[in-house]
C-alpha cells in the first residue's frame, strides 16, 4: 500500500468510530496541555533568570574561590601555613585543576594586598592591590583604555582600574581635601593629578614611604630599617567598570606575593638595617592562597563549575548565587508540577492503547480480509500505527493550541496561585515577569512527543493485529 | 494434457483439539489444470473447505506437498504467502467480506492498492470491473446501502480485479436465494471462461456443480470420486438438462 492509501484509510476508520476518536483525542489533548503548560512555567522563570543574569552590571562568568576554615590550621609566622592531613589545598596544583574543569577559560590565585605609591609630590595609599597571574590578565575580560594588560615577563609592572588614581593625593594635605573622599562627585568628574601612563612611579610596601615628602630612601634613626621602594610601571589603565575593577590596582601575583614575603621578614626576622637593605627579593616559599578566581567561557556554566569547586572542598560564590538559589526553589516546585503533566500524559497514552485494542478487535474480521485479499503484514502494521499516531499527533496538535490559549489567559489575567513568588528588590529585580512562557521549541516537542507516545501505544495492538490467523480472524463475526 | 496450476501430492491434514486428532483430510494427491473450472462438493465437515484454505495458502498441510506452478506452497513464510495472494489469488466469499468503511468501488480497488497501482489506473480498473458485473451506477454506495447479491457482485469484481490466475469461491451462493444463485454463478463462471481463469468451487449443492468441468467428490477428508462432465454456463443450459458425463472438453458454449 502507498502511504498516501494508508493516511486515506486511517482516516476513515477513525472517522468511522467518530466519539471514541473523539474522546481519545481530547485525552492526549488535555494531556498534551498539561505537560505544555507546566514546563512554559519553568521555562518563564528559566528565561527571567537569564535576563537578569545578562543585565546584571557584573561579570557573571566569574567564579570567587575561598579556601575555607579548616579546624586545626597552624599558622607559621613566616605568613604560610599548615592544614591537617587530607585538607584540600588552594594551591597552584589546585588552581591549575580549576582550570581543567570543562567550561572554565581561566583560573588564578588572587592575592590581595596594600602597597605606597609614589609620583612627584603625590602619594597614593592603594588598599586594593590584586594579584593575579600575569598570563591569564588578557583573558579575564577587562577593557582597557589606554596600554595593555600584565603580560608574563613583566617586572614591576601594574595595571591600573579606571579610578584607582583617584587615590593620588598631595603629600602633606589631608585626606578630607582628596579626590578620594569626593562621594558626591560622579568619579568620571574628578580632575586628573597624575598622568598614570607617564608619569614616573615608586612603590613600597612600608607606610613610612609616603610619609614624607620625597621619594628617596631614607635609613631612619634608632636602629629601624630603612624604606625600600621600586620604580614601577603602568603598563594599562582599565575602562571603568564596577566596584569590582574601578579601584583595583592589579599586579602579577608573584610580585605581590614576594612584597608581601619581605614585609613579614622585614617585621619578623631582620633586625639589621643593613643587612635588609642587601637582601635580595627572594622567591616566594609555596604558599597556600586564601582566594583565587575562575572564569567560564559562558554564564550558563558558571552554576554547574561552582557547584563542581565546591564538591572538590572550596566555597564557591559568583554574582547571580542567591538568585539561582532562589530560581532553584522554583525549578523543584515546578518540577513536581511537570511530573504531574507527565501522569496525565501517560493516562492519555493508556487511553490511545486501549482505543487501539479494541479497534484491533472489532476489526478483526477486516484485517482477515484484507490479509486473504493480498495484504502484507506490513500494511496491516501501518495502518495501525498510523492510527495511533495520528491520534497522538492530532492530540498534540489541539493540546498544543490549548496551552496557548492557557498561556496567554496566565500571562493576562490575574491568576494568583501561578504567580511566581516576588523577587527581593534588592537583587536589582524591576522587570514585572510572565509566569508562562511557551516557545516554539517547546510547541514542537510536545507535538514531537505525543506523536511518539501514540506509535508507542499502538505498537502492542499494531503486532496483535498483524499476528491474527488470516483465517480465524475472516471467520470472526 | 494442460499446464497444471496445483499438484498436491499426498497432502495430508489433522488438526489438534486439545487430546484429540481430527484428520480433516487424508492423503489427497490431485491435479488441477489451467482454465479449467472446478467443483469441490461435499457436506459440511468433508474437508473441503480446508483443501480450499491450503490452496489458497491460509493454511499449511500437516504432511504432503501443494505445488502451484512449480513452487512449493507450504514451504513459504509470511509475506511470500501475502504476495502470492496479492498477485496470483482472487476470492469470492459467502458473506461477501466486504470492508464497511469503503465505498463499492474502494472495495473492487483494494486488491490493487495492496499492489501498489497507481490510484487513476485502479480506479478506471474498478470501474470497467463494476461495469462488468452489473453495478456501474452504485460504486458510490457503501456495502451496508447494497443488497445482499449486489454485495456478492462487488466481491466478484473484487476477485477478479487482479486478473489472478486462480479464483476461489468457497460456498459463493449460500446466503443468497435461488434466483440470485443462479445470476452470481452464471456471473462467475463467465468472467472466468472469458479471460480463461482457473476457478475452484466449493460448495455442497450439486446444482451448482453443474457448471464445474470437473466435479471432486469430498467425504471425510478423502477424494470419493472425480468426475469429468461436459460444464454448462448458464441456468439456461442447466434447465434444457443437456448434461453429458464423461465429457473432457471445455468449449465455449454461447449463452
Amino acid at each position: 500500500m502507498s502511504t498516501f492509501d494508508v493516511v486515506n484509510m486511517c482516516l476513515r476508520n477513525m472517522f468511522k468510530r467518530k466519539l471514541r476518536t473523539f474522546l481519545t483525542i481530547l485525552g492526549v489533548m488535555v494531556g498534551t496541555a498539561a505537560i505544555v503548560l507546566m514546563i512554559s512555567l519553568g521555562l518563564a522563570t528559566e528565561e527571567h533568570h537569564r535576563r537578569q543574569m545578562e543585565d546584571a552590571e557584573q561579570d557573571m562568568t566569574m567564579i570567587d574561590v575561598w579556601m575555607p576554615w579548616v579546624e586545626g590550621t597552624i599558622w607559621n609566622p613566616d605568613g604560610t601555613r599548615e592544614f591537617p592531613e587530607g585538607t584540600p589545598v588552594l594551591n597552584d596544583d589546585m588552581i591549575d585543576a580549576f582550570e581543567r574543569i570543562p567550561g572554565v577559560q581561566l583560573a588564578s590565585p588572587r592575592v590581595r594586598g596594600s602597597l605606597f605609591f609614589r609620583s612627584g609630590q603625590y602619594h597614593l595609599e592603594a588598599w586594593d592591590v590584586t594579584g593575579v597571574r600575569a598570563s591569564v590578565m588578557q583573558y579575564m575580560g577587562l577593557e582597557l583604555t589606554e596600554g595593555r594588560t600584565l603580560m608574563p615577563g613583566d617586572e614591576f609592572a601594574v595595571v591600573f582600574g579606571a579610578y584607582a588614581e583617584h587615590g593620588f593625593m598631595e603629600s602633606g594635605t589631608d585626606w578630607w581635601d582628596s579626590r578620594q573622599s569626593q562621594w558626591h562627585i560622579p568619579p568620571a568628574e574628578l580632575p586628573t593629578l597624575v598622568d598614570v601612563m607617564r608619569a614616573p612611579m615608586r612603590v613600597a610596601f612600608d607606610r613610612r614611604f609616603i610619609q614624607g615628602t620625597t621619594d628617596e630612601p631614607q635609613p631612619l634613626a634608632g636602629g629601624i630599617r630603612p624604606i625600600r621602594s621600586y620604580d614601577v610601571e603602568v603598563v594599562g589603565l582599565l575602562a571603568p567598570r564596577d566596584w569590582s575593577t574601578d579601584r583595583t590596582i592589579f599586579m602579577d601575583v608573584e610580585l605581590l606575593l614576594q612584597l608581601n614575603m619581605e614585609r613579614i621578614r622585614a617585621e619578623n626576622e631582620i633586625q639589621d638595617e643593613w643587612q635588609w637593605l642587601f637582601t635580595p627579593i627572594r622567591s616566594r616559599p609555596p604558599e597556600t592562597f586564601e582566594n583565587a578566581m575562575v572564569r567560564v567561557t559562558d554564564m550558563r556554566y558558571t552554576a554547574r563549575v561552582a557547584k563542581e569547586i565546591e564538591e572538590m572542598g572550596f566555597q564557591a560564590n559568583y554574582p547571580g548565587m542567591l538568585l539561582n538559589m532562589l530560581v532553584e526553589g522554583q525549578r523543584q516546585q515546578q518540577q513536581l508540577l511537570a511530573a504531574i503533566g507527565a501522569i496525565s500524559l501517560v493516562i492519555a497514552a493508556i487511553g490511545i492503547a486501549n482505543t487501539m485494542i479494541m479497534a484491533v478487535y472489532e476489526r478483526t474480521r477486516e484485517i482477515g480480509i484484507m490479509k486473504v485479499i493480498g495484504a502484507a503484514i506490513s500494511d496491516i502494521r501501518r495502518l495501525f500505527l498510523l492510527e495511533s499516531a495520528m491520534i497522538g499527533f492530532f492530540g498534540g496538535l489541539f493540546g498544543v493550541g490549548l496551552s496557548l490559549l492557557g498561556s496567554y489567559i496566565m500571562n493576562n489575567f490575574d491568576v494568583p496561585f501561578l504567580q511566581p513568588p516576588p523577587m527581593p528588590e534588592w537583587m536589582g529585580v524591576t522587570e514585572v515577569m510572565e509566569p508562562s512562557l511557551v516557545t516554539p521549541w517547546l510547541c514542537g516537542a510536545a507535538l514531537l512527543f505525543a506523536g511518539i507516545i501514540g506509535l508507542v501505544s499502538g505498537y502492542f495492538p499494531a503486532r496483535r493485529a498483524t499476528k491474527l490467523s488470516a483465517l480465524a480472524a475472516i471467520r470472526s463475526e | 494434457m494442460l499446464e497444471a496450476i496445483f499438484d498436491l501430492r499426498n497432502v495430508r491434514k489433522v488438526y489438534r483439539m486439545g487430546e484429540e486428532r481430527i484428520v480433516a483430510l487424508e492423503d489427497i494427491s490431485i491435479r488441477f489444470e489451467k482454465g479449467k473450472i472446478y467443483c469441490l462438493l461435499g457436506t459440511s465437515g468433508s474437508g473441503k473447505s480446508t483443501l480450499l484454505n491450503m490452496l489458497a495458502g491460509l493454511e499449511k498441510p500437516t504432511k504432503g506437498s501443494i505445488i502451484f506452478m512449480g513452487k512449493p506452497l507450504e514451504k513459504l513464510n509470511e509475506k511470500q504467502l501475502a504476495l502470492y495472494r496479492q498477485r496470483y489469488v482472487g476470492f469470492v466469499f459467502q458473506s461477501y467480506n466486504l470492508l464497511p468503511t469503503l465505498t463499492a468501488l474502494e472495495n473492487v480497488t483494494l486488491p490493487l492498492t495492496f499492489r501498489k497501482v497507481k490510484r487513476r489506473e485502479r480506479i478506471k480498473r474498478a470501474r470497467v470491473m463494476l461495469k462488468a458485473v452489473g453495478l456501474g451506477n452504485r460504486a458510490r454506495h457503501k456495502p451496508s446501502e447494497l443488497s445482499g447479491g449486489q454485495q456478492q457482485r462487488v466481491s466478484i469484481a473484487r476477485a477478479f480485479i487482479n486478473n489472478p490466475q486462480v479464483v476461489f469461491a468457497d460456498e459463493p451462493t449460500g446466503n443468497l436465494d435461488t434466483k440470485t444463485t443462479f445470476e452470481m454463478m452464471d456471473l462467475i463462471i463467465g468472467i472466468a471462461r472469458e479471460r480463461q481463469q482457473t476457478l475452484v468451487i466449493v460448495t455442497h449443492d450439486t446444482e451448482i456443480a453443474q457448471y464445474a468441468d470437473q466435479v471432486i467428490n469430498i467425504r471425510d477428508g478423502s477424494i470419493e470420486s472425480i468426475t469429468e462432465r461436459k460444464a454448462i454456463t448458464s441456468r439456461s443450459e442447466m434447465e434444457s438438462e443437456n448434461v453429458i458425463d464423461g465429457g473432457n472438453n471445455n468449449e465455449e458454449t454461447g449463452v
